[in-house]
């Protein structure tokens, strides 16, 4: 008699939760954000340079890099070509986000050229000097080309993974390819 | 004798109706009433510093359309895709609603990863909607936790897109979110 009593206290209790939980649901609305990304064509090709090796990956947005360090005298180096592809106007730069075994780096000069140079990462003595580049115009059909000067204090091999970044003039949309140096 | 006890029997059923049926129709009734006022979201859609020309807002900035790019091994960022402005304290949290292509089709597998993240006014990210593929599926997120936002906060949604390095041009994909704003 008393077990019913209680089977019985306990079924009204579960009903009276699930009734004032009911009882609490909040107010809410949404609201709705539809996307569309639709792949198209790069803004920029990449091509090889007239120095060092260069492997272009598929569709041109991403490059290796390998080139040798001299022990003294800077060797520069025209290692990769950069063609403006939307015909629009962009700006572009160069960041470095990851390294390895650069200590024997004296020097790892990385540049943007069109004319005048724009140097966009330095590595002296083992050390960045500079990780991020200055904003650089590339015009709609413009055709830049990066430099790399480097030197090496002994034999081994060097890794710089760098970003290309490529902004919209005014807003902060932009694209980032992957460029990677071996130095040797 | 015996009709008599029928008898009997017939008109104690009958009263017996009659009490049953008097006293069912014994109710009250409480009222509710309900007044519904059309009044603006105090959450909404803004343009974002990135908005120009990919944004198609909806009436009273409760819908927003977004037009994105995306290129083969390229991620790229739209910083303030769209931003989010409240005129009242609120709670607010990004929630998957739909995407397509469906998982199977190998059209999927073009894009890499899209990543809506919900950004407070500083930079700060509260939470995020991650799409990643794994061959011609998507992994799909769910929702983020609802984050408080104050009244007068202005927040941002940036979008990070990616596709495959051998993605093909003009594949598209079309994801919707709900902004839950309690």
């Amino acid at each position: 008699m008393i077990r019913r009593a209680i089977w019985s206290a306990l079924t009204i209790f579960v009903l009276l939760v699930h009734v004032l939980q009911s009882a609490t649901g909040t107010t809410y609305y949404s609201a709705i954000k539809q996307n569309y990304a639709v792949l198209g064509s790069p803004p920029v090709i990449l091509q090889s340079g007239t120095a060092g090796s260069s492997t272009i990956y598929t569709n041109s947005t991403g490059a290796g890099v390998s080139t040798v360090a001299p022990s003294s005298a800077c060797a520069y180096n025209h290692v990769l070509r950069i063609t403006e592809n939307h015909g629009t106007n962009w700006m572009v730069r160069l960041r470095a986000y990851d390294q390895s075994n650069v200590g024997r780096l004296n020097n790892c000069s990385i540049y943007i050229y069109d004319g005048s140079n724009s140097t966009q990462v330095v590595i002296l003595n083992g050390a960045y000097n500079q990780q991020t580049g200055p904003w650089y115009d590339l015009t709609a059909s413009d055709v830049e080309y990066i430099w790399i000067c480097v030197e090496a204090s002994s034999a081994g091999t060097s890794f710089v993974y760098v970003y290309l970044e490529i902004l919209v003039p005014n807003i902060t949309t932009y694209a980032q390819y992957t460029l990677t140096f071996v130095i040797t | 004798m015996k009709n008599r006890k029928w008898l009997d029997f017939v008109a104690i059923l009958l009263v017996s109706l009659l009490v049953v049926s008097a006293s069912a129709a014994i109710y009250y009734a409480m009222l509710a009433q309900s007044t519904a006022t059309l009044k603006p979201a105090a959450v909404y859609f803004t343009p974002g510093l990135d908005s120009t020309g990919i944004l198609t807002l909806g009436a009273n900035n409760t819908y927003v359309s977004l037009n994105l790019d995306a290129y083969p091994n390229v991620t790229l960022y739209y910083d303030q895709a769209v931003n989010l402005t409240a005129t009242a304290a609120k709670q607010v949290r990004l929630r998957h609603v739909s995407i397509s292509p469906i998982d199977g089709n190998p059209d999927v597998s073009n894009f890499t990863s899209i990543v809506f993240r919900l950004l407070a006014a500083d930079g700060t990210e509260m939470g995020a909607l991650s799409y990643t593929t794994t061959g011609d599926n998507w992994n799909e997120p769910t929702q983020t936790n609802y984050f408080a936002m104050g009244a007068g906060a202005e927040w941002t949604i940036k979008v990070e897109i990616k596709a495959t390095a051998g993605g093909n041009a003009n594949i598209a994909a079309t994801i919707v979110i709900g902004v839950d704003v309690t």
